[in-house]
């Protein structure tokens, strides 16, 4: 093989391997709403409680931020 | 986070479907891509390079189309984590905030309630450095002074301490004209510089913060002084405007007319006349 036509290889080679890389970023990026709907998963079960511990007396800036009122 | 409770199904669903149709195109383009390293090296180069150019092309396509969807998703959900995001940031504050006023040496008013804290290095006009908390509340503004002093010493050690907290400064919050950030001393760099409107006694406060709070405190003072604090309370506990609006405008004891603008979180005023304190809310 002459060193075009291994040279022109490389480079072919190259192309395939970014045109690979850029199909395993949007697998992976799509991926990422899945921790995403975990991470908001767990808040929607976590922080409800937590408001409600730390605006027993309704005074503080959370409570008004957020509207939570544990009367 | 009650946004997310009513959306997520819509949300897992179309994540699913997304996921879904990426994969089953993704894949098997995949493939084709891991055929064609195989061809480079077995196959004609001009004919492999003419499948090379079709593959980039569906690529191409195939991923701009893949993004679109991404970005839609990214858009819908991307308010919800902030929100999430800020409210656990709001909750480590708060509970800092609520930790410190429960060791503090003052109390809240009736109907106070506590909007932050932070630790703080009172600079004062004498050029001492004081080292103590800094509430901010929906009234006023307090910096509680904190020093560790010895009991007893051995050889210069001190082998017992005792924290004294004291009040500093106890300012009604509508004193307050101005907050800005600035370089506090030549050696610590970030603070924030308070200015008073009279009749209040001090005209300046200034305090070394941490640097990444300087904006967060500014942002708080601005919350409480346009009022939004107040209307956020109002609109949580239901009490009327009206009846928080202070309406004495004349003195009970002689009569005379209280010209003297009532701030918020003051409580009382002095009437110039008699001197007769007034209670105004």
């Amino acid at each position: 093989m002459s060193g075009d036509e291994s040279q022109k290889k490389n480079a072919l080679r190259d192309e395939v391997d970014s045109q690979i890389e850029q199909l395993d970023s949007v697998i992976s990026d799509s991926d990422q709403f899945s921790s995403d709907a975990a991470y908001l998963d767990r808040l929607s079960i976590s922080l409800p409680t937590q408001i409600k511990d730390l605006t027993k007396d309704t005074s503080t800036k959370l409570t008004w931020m957020t509207g939570f009122h544990n009367s | 986070m009650n946004g997310w409770v009513k959306y997520r199904q819509t949300f897992l669903d179309q994540i699913n479907a997304v996921q879904l149709s990426i994969k089953s195109q993704a894949n098997p383009l995949r493939q084709e891509g891991q055929n064609l390293l195989q061809a480079v090296d077995h196959e004609d180069t001009q004919t492999v390079e003419q499948r090379i150019e079709s593959f980039r092309d569906r690529v191409d396509s195939f991923t701009s189309a893949a993004r679109n969807s991404l970005n839609g998703l990214e858009s819908s959900v991307g308010r919800l984590k902030a929100e999430g995001e800020e409210l656990e940031k709001q909750i480590q504050k708060i509970g800092y905030a609520m930790n410190e006023l429960g060791l503090a040496s003052f109390q809240l008013r009736p109907g106070e309630g506590v909007v932050d804290a932070q630790d703080a290095t009172y600079m004062t006009p004498q050029k001492e450095k004081w080292h103590g908390t800094l509430f901010l509340t929906g009234e006023r503004m307090i910096f509680e002074r904190r020093e560790d002093v010895a009991l007893k010493k051995v050889l210069f050690i001190a082998t017992q301490k005792k924290t004294i907290k004291e009040v500093e400064l106890d300012l009604p919050i509508g004193y307050v004209q101005n907050v800005s950030k600035g370089r506090v001393s030549l050696l610590a760099w970030g603070g924030i510089f308070i200015d008073f409107k009279e009749p209040c006694q001090v005209r300046q406060a200034v305090f070394d913060v941490k640097d990444s709070e300087i904006d967060e405190i500014i942002s708080t003072f601005n919350y409480i002084m346009s009022g939004e604090a107040e209307r956020d309370k109002l609109a949580t506990t239901g009490t009327p405007v009206e009846q928080r609006i202070p309406k004495v405008v004349k003195c009970q004891n002689c009569g005379a007319p209280i010209m003297q603008e009532i701030v918020l979180g003051e409580r009382s005023v002095t009437c110039t006349y008699c001197g007769t304190v007034i209670q105004v809310s």
